[in-house]
């Protein structure tokens, strides 16, 4: 591997991910980094991508709802990021700039593929098992933690393709409502009507099976 | 504001989540799917290898040095050598003076000085000399045409190599044996003796350098 075994990766990204969510990543801290590979530095890169490829992946994954097309248009968004890094110019945030060329990616794919975002059905929802083995081993929460998933992903395969994509960006992001209207194209006020709905929807679907 | 207005502001602000989320949807990108977006990072911004101008094999140092040592012994050992003109110069015997006087190209040649100057000394001496000194005069031509022999055969080539070789002067009857011992006795018939004399000599010391001769 480049500099890294493939376990010895693995564990640094799990522990930057999980560092990410306790501290706040500064998005000038992103910008500088990605200028910073842009000059060269592989080290800058690392940091970034380490910081990025979660959430990025999850809601590729999300979208795409096709374990190899996550894959595949998970490393085409960072070919993208790559390939631009000379014309990165940090106005906008790389969180903004990255899930930009994910919403794209993705848009372009189902152009390509000739599919509706939108065309899921709850059984699609099931077929997205690309998750990792569980920590804990006992049946009963395996089954419990599992049909939690399965219940979580058949509502948000029930959603409308816009209500999901904003609710993913939310979700995953991290971005504001303007940025993630940015994004999408619409105005804040359409984006924030579209998470509305997509939470509402959620929150009942996942009540209801609850219940 | 309602209530539901309220929690979805909340749930906006991440300060407090609408539902619970499942912990297993926290998932990550496969570490094969890392180790291809790094390596393709790295790549990108892996500085071009300069573009060699010439790649020669590697035996081609060793091939190219011994070729040169080669060129330059030869050329050294060529310069230490004589000229080729001279080196291939043939030796000179009293048989490659006999042959080249033998050769026609050369008989239409014209004569050298010393050459001419011999026969004009074989013509004095075939002059009818007095009755007095027959003897003498007999000597004196044999030592006269031996010595006019010697210088065509030998004096003139071994020389310089500046010295053309010139034509022979040897006339036509000397060519043949038989019509130089014609010639020979016409002289005497005729009472030229002191010339057929010489003649007869010079015959005979031709005939014994051609009889031995390696190749013969």
């Amino acid at each position: 591997m480049d500099g890294l075994t493939t376990s010895e990766s693995t564990v640094r990204f799990a522990r930057l991910s999980r560092t990410r969510r306790v501290e706040t990543v500064s998005d000038d801290e992103d910008a500088q980094l990605m200028l910073a590979y842009a000059r060269g530095e592989m080290r800058a890169f690392e940091t970034l991508y380490s910081r990025h490829r979660g959430a990025l992946y999850r809601y590729l994954t999300r979208q795409a709802r096709d374990g190899e097309v996550a894959n595949d248009l998970f490393q085409e968004v960072w070919s993208r990021v790559i390939v631009n890094r000379a014309r990165y110019e940090p106005r906008a945030k790389f969180r903004t700039f990255l899930f930009t060329l994910a919403h794209n990616c993705f848009i372009d794919h189902c152009r390509r593929t000739k599919a509706r975002p939108g065309g899921f059905s709850v059984e699609d929802a099931d077929d997205a098992d690309m998750l990792p083995a569980a920590d804990d081993t006992q049946p009963d929460a395996m089954l419990s933690r599992e049909e939690n998933s399965r219940r979580y992903r058949a509502a948000l395969a029930t959603l409308p393709a816009e209500q999901r994509d904003v609710y993913l960006l939310h979700e995953e992001s991290d971005l504001s409502l303007e940025d993630i209207a940015r994004i999408t194209g619409v105005g804040a006020e359409t984006a924030k009507s579209r998470l509305r709905y997509a939470v509402a929807k959620l929150k009942a679907a996942l009540t209801v099976a609850e219940a | 504001m309602t209530g539901s207005d309220d929690e979805f502001e909340d749930f906006l602000n991440r300060r407090k989540p609408v539902f619970r989320r499942p912990p297993d949807e926290m998932f990550e990108p496969p570490a094969e799917l890392d180790r291809v977006v790094l390596r393709q990072a790295r790549e990108a911004i892996k500085p071009p290898e300069p573009m060699k101008v010439f790649s020669a094999p590697r035996w081609s140092m060793p091939i190219a040095l011994a070729a040169t040592l080669v060129l330059a012994f030869t050329i050294i050992f060529r310069a230490g050598m004589p000229p080729a003109g001279q080196a291939s110069k043939p030796e000179l015997t009293v048989q490659n003076a006999a042959e080249r006087s033998e050769s026609p190209a050369a008989a239409a040649a014209p004569a050298p000085r010393e050459l001419t100057a011999s026969r004009d000394a074989i013509a004095d001496v075939a002059q009818p000399a007095p009755a007095a000194e027959p003897a003498a005069a007999r000597g004196k031509a044999d030592s006269t045409t031996r010595q006019a022999g010697a210088s065509a055969s030998m004096g003139a080539p071994a020389r310089t190599a500046s010295v053309p070789v010139l034509a022979d002067p040897t006339p036509e009857w000397r060519r043949d044996p038989k019509s130089w011992q014609a010639e020979i006795q016409r002289l005497r018939d005729a009472g030229d003796n002191a010339r057929a004399d010489a003649e007869a000599a010079e015959f005979k010391r031709q005939q014994r350098a051609f009889a031995v001769s390696p190749d013969r």
